[in-house]
């Protein structure tokens, strides 16, 4: 293949793509169990194996009136080839080969035949067969490594990469940048879906085609994973948000084993109809998957006849995503939580230098919890690595909730990091009307795609009136264009000042927010609380200011959904602007709002609080009960109680204390079972946290530890370590979880940055007890390292010596005795 | 069996006195499992021939190894299945792992639980009788390597959204691999060959992880 002939042909079918109908080809991996390949052999082999029996598919295809082909390459990456004979290189190229040579035959039968076709070799990526951590194992970088290796060895010799059966959004992200950052060839990407509508990871179609679209592939869709009749929800939700060209490849419906043989319960005609109906409903192109062979396509294309072709038509929506749901701007009112930046927060502060993650990923759930639909993500605190600080918490976020997030941070190096890692398409906070920071960041946007708030600021400042406002960000969106961003994915914040300072600040910027919506049809973000600074009362200032910025159009307030009193004024203004239909939304939330009606002297002031029937009337009783019984929704109050009779130390040494040794003699003489235990300790932490912050006030602090916990590489089994870590904190150990999948190098870091008293390994199978090896051969590599225990299902105190542990540990009670007696020797608790 | 006697079990309840509180927890816990798992089986039955002590299916599966020659001593047929609860709970289990250690520890053990009853009945609802005890890779002298080759012949990736990591540990993490033999003699599970067969806190207590769907060990 001469290389002008192949950028022609990507040329070409970039011409075609959403032009006019492509006709894919069908199924492989059952044309190749038709001619005698088993059940969990390697389709990919074939492709040296049986050269021939590749070709005669191919060929098959193309006779029935595919023009475009795929190689088989599925599975034809560093993993799946792992156990095969043939390396990455040998069966890809061979794959390469075959396609072209099935290519060549039909340029020459067509010749003959004096038809005019044009046929396109893509190379088909399919899923590593492993899950992308936080979930899985596979790190992001390793997984696009192996893509792009797969893509440096074709990426001369195709017209084209199909990326499909995806059903992981991560993953499809790092195939896709793959192929954009090591070839110019034209990419489709497609994803496999589930009965329920989502693929088997929980992605939405709309959410996929958010990522994708953003990701700038150059057409998607759904392959695989169902039959015509159940995709046609999906298709036609994926239809209704795409703006690029749709592919759609079903299976020939569920397989049947019968007798060792497989067949398919659809059949060519049923596929046919479907097929034709997808090609009415406005897709670009079409093929099989699972099942199908040359009759089926033969028979689409009968059917589709003279049907013509009329792609749908979709105008650009606002949206960002996470790894499963999508949020749209621009139609409810989209809260955006607040809470996740550290300005002004010193407790979140702490936790961050401190490298407390916990305390960020609680924060968090408790914002989505409240009802926020996007969170603000700002690790900015000095002294820290910024860059890696963020990735981390974008991660730990995304393994828990489902929320989409704002990535926040003036370093742009930051943001493009985290743009990297982030899995769905972000917020981006911020550009501005400075030219070199747009230059810095839009590339960035453009790149991982993303809906980049645009800040009303430049070099001469904030202008005071909204007219200066309206033109920076006129500007702003000028030069998004020029880098190829669409002003859909641009939102405005035009900036609220303080009202103390600048009283008339206010209302220029709801005027400007005003105008930005209708006069250049963008959406408005704003950071409401900033009004109120500087004056009494901030919460009455913050309210009436965010109902006259939502009437004036405010489309994505920050703020804090915690304020039960903020939220509620976003329900009642959905209700008297009739985006509320029926009242539906508000009355669930507020049926049960009690209203308290204060009398004073002078004024009546009306407070709301959370309806809570059924509330406890446990509150006489004792913090060690409360410790004993486990009930650690209580535990402030009785905390309270004591301090107010005795010293913080006194509490510990009196109350906590013999509580826990109560509860431990109780769960070692099987009096109360584990769950027991856990909610006991639970309790206890909580009536620590508050006292050692009582003692830290007093300044005679005295933390027992720190003592580092992590599961180790290669191992995701951590239940066994986050009971341990419980029970240690309970009593009173400060703890450094490092999370579970481990690496050596993490361990050997995180010793030399908190230098602990004891360092505790968990591994839960036998192939994880190798991995818990090498990290304690690594850690005792350190000079002067302290002791290490170790805990699993497999392990016993005999592995654990022989794999060179201090000490082994059969559950959390006996790790918390031999951290007590470690402690004690080393002179500190 | 009840799905809260075996969430119970597993937990290692040996009849401690039980609040009403605690009692609605496990309770709450075990729907929030029901709720939010997404069960998916898929399975494949294989005829089994014998050559010269060599066990063989249709398919890329090596079955040689003794515990499996005795599993399989007197069937006929062979029936590979995998199921799963699904990522969504994997989130879930990973959102209390961060807020809630007691909540994590019941929804772990019923999810155990939840996922055993799938599997149960898929092979009931299945028309053979009757069944070997369900074997997994990794008991007795079956190496978990065998899971790579089950997860191939099965598809479990595309059919039912389950695969391998590195350290070969089944993602979704409630899953399970099964081979069961069909017809012949009814084998009944046992620990020998359990590689926590020392150790075992549930032998220590006098009873088996899977007591309370069998009988108890001799």
């Amino acid at each position: 293949m001469l290389r002008d002939e192949g950028t022609n042909a990507r040329i070409i079918l970039r011409e075609k793509l959403g032009k006019e109908l492509l006709v894919f080809d069908g199924a492989m991996g059952s044309q190749l169990h038709a001619r005698g390949s088993l059940p969990g052999e390697l389709p990919e082999a074939c492709n040296i194996d049986h050269p021939d029996w590749i070709v005669d598919i191919h060929s098959g295809y193309l006779e029935s009136g595919a023009s475009c082909i795929l190689t088989n390459t599925l599975g034809s990456n560093r993993f799946h080839l792992e156990d095969s004979k043939y390396s990455v290189r040998e069966v890809i190229e061979a794959a390469v080969r075959n396609g072209r040579a099935a290519i060549e035959r039909e340029r020459a039968r067509c010749e003959r035949e004096g038809i005019d076709k044009e046929s396109f070799l893509f190379f088909n990526i399919g899923p590593l067969g492993q899950l992308l951590a936080p979930i899985g194992t596979l790190s992001f970088e390793d997984a696009y490594d192996a893509f792009a290796e797969q893509i440096d060895l074709v990426k001369d010799s195709v017209d084209g990469v199909l990326i499909e059966t995806m059903s992981d959004p991560y993953e499809i992200k790092a195939a896709v940048l793959a192929v954009k950052e090591h070839s110019d060839l034209p990419v489709l990407a497609c994803m496999t879906y589930d009965v329920n509508g989502r693929t088997l990871v929980g992605t939405t179609p709309e959410a996929a085609v958010t990522l994708l679209e953003g990701l700038g592939v150059d057409g998607l869709g759904v392959n695989c994973s169902l039959g015509p009749k159940e995709l046609v929800p999906v298709v036609e939700k994926i239809l209704s948000v795409a703006r690029k060209p749709v592919i759609v490849e079903p299976n020939a419906g569920l397989p049947i084993y019968k007798d060792g043989k497989t067949s398919y319960n659809v059949t060519v005609d049923e596929f046919a109809t479907y097929i034709r109906g997808f090609v009415e409903s406005g897709i670009s192109a079409f093929g099989g998957c699972c099942g199908t062979t040359p009759e089926y396509i033969r028979a689409c294309l009968q059917e589709i006849g003279d049907t013509p072709f009329a792609p749908r038509v979709n105008s650009p929506e606002t949206r960002v995503c996470g790894p499963t749901d999508c949020v749209r701007i621009g139609g409810r009112t989209v809260v955006c939580g607040e809470r996740l930046n550290p300005t002004g927060k010193k407790k979140l502060k702490e936790a961050l230098t401190h490298h407390r993650l916990d305390e960020v990923f609680s924060e968090a759930v408790a914002q989505e919890k409240a009802g926020a639909h996007v969170l603000d993500v700002n690790v900015g605190v000095p002294g820290i690595d910024e860059a890696q600080t963020m990735t981390e918490v974008i991660r730990g976020l995304q393994e828990i909730i489902r929320l989409p997030l704002q990535i926040d941070s003036s370093d742009p190096e930051v943001l493009e990091r985290a743009c990297r890692v982030y899995n769905g398409k972000p917020l981006i906070n911020s550009v501005n009307g400075k030219q070199s920071v747009m230059d810095a960041i839009f590339p960035i946007a453009r790149k991982y795609g993303g809906v980049v708030i645009a800040l009303t600021i430049d070099e001469n400042g904030v202008p005071d009136s909204a007219d200066g406002r309206v033109a920076i960000a006129e500007k702003i969106i000028k030069t998004a264009a020029s880098y190829g961003i669409d002003k859909s994915d641009i939102i405005v914040d035009c900036l609220v000042l303080t009202a103390s300072a600048q009283q008339e600040g206010a209302l220029q910027t709801l005027e400007a927010v005003r105008r930005v919506r209708e006069e250049l049809g963008v959406y408005t973000i704003l950071g409401v609380s900033n009004i109120s600074f500087g004056l009494p009362n901030r919460p009455l200032i913050n309210k009436t200011f965010l109902s006259m910025a939502l009437y004036a159009g405010l489309d994505v307030p920050i703020i804090n959904p915690l304020d039960r009193e903020l939220m509620g004024v976003i329900d009642a203004f959905e209700v008297l602007s009739g985006q509320d239909a029926g009242s539906a939304d508000y009355v669930a939330r507020h049926a049960h709002d009690i209203t308290h009606a204060v009398l004073s002297a002078q004024s009546s002031v009306t407070t709301l609080t959370e309806g809570n029937a059924g509330s406890s009337n446990l509150t006489d009783v004792s913090l060690f009960a409360l410790v004993r019984s486990g009930r650690k929704d209580i535990i402030p109050d009785a905390v309270e109680r004591e301090l107010s009779l005795h010293e913080p130390i006194f509490v510990i040494n009196h109350v906590l204390i013999p509580a826990l040794r109560e509860v431990g003699d109780a769960y070692e003489t099987g009096r109360i079972f584990l769950p027991q235990l856990i909610a006991a300790a639970e309790a206890a932490k909580a009536a620590f946290a508050i006292l050692n912050v009582r003692i830290a006030a007093g300044g005679s602090a005295e933390g027992k530890g720190p003592v580092l916990l992590a599961t180790v590489e290669g191992d995701i089994h951590d239940i066994g370590k986050n009971i341990v870590k419980v029970v240690l904190e309970s009593y009173g150990f400060s703890v450094i979880d490092l999370g579970k999948d481990v690496p050596p190098e993490r361990v050997i870091s995180a010793v030399r940055e908190y230098t602990p008293k004891l360092i505790g390994l968990s591994a839960l199978m036998t192939t994880t007890v190798a991995s818990m090896k090498r990290t304690i051969e690594a850690l005792k590599e350190l000079p002067g390292i302290c002791p290490i225990i170790v805990g699993g299902a497999v392990l016993t105190s005999d592995v654990a010596l022989s794999i060179g542990a201090d000490f082994y540990a059969k559950d959390a009670m006996e790790t918390v005795s031999i951290a007590e007696s470690v402690v004690k020797k080393s002179g500190n608790g | 069996m009840d799905i809260k006697n075996e969430t119970l079990h597993y937990l290692g309840y040996t009849g401690q006195s039980l609040t009403a509180e605690e009692d609605r927890q496990i309770d709450d816990a075990i729907a929030e499992v029901i709720e939010v798992a997404r069960p998916k089986t898929v399975h494949r039955v294989f005829p089994l021939s014998r050559e010269e002590e060599k066990l063989s299916v249709p398919a890329d599966l090596d079955l040689n190894y003794s515990s499996l020659h005795e599993l399989l001593a007197d069937v006929g047929e062979v029936l590979i299945l995998a199921a799963t609860l699904g990522l969504e709970l994997d989130r879930r289990l990973r959102y209390y792992a961060r807020t809630d250690a007691s909540r994590l520890v019941i929804m772990d053990a019923a999810a155990s639980a939840w996922v055993e009853r799938v599997c149960d009945e898929l092979q009931e609802a299945l028309p053979f009788d009757p069944y070997t005890f369900r074997f997994s890779p990794g008991y007795g002298d079956v190496p978990l390597l065998l899971q790579k080759q089950i997860v191939r012949v099965l598809e479990t990736q595309k059919r039912i959204g389950m695969t391998l990591t590195q350290s070969l540990l089944m993602i979704p993490q409630k899953s399970i691999t099964g081979i069961v033999g069909i017809g012949g003699v009814s084998k009944k599970r046992s620990c020998a060959g359990c590689a926590l067969f020392d150790h075992c806190e549930f032998r220590k207590r006098g009873t088996t992880c899977y007591a309370t769907k069998e009988q108890m060990p001799e």
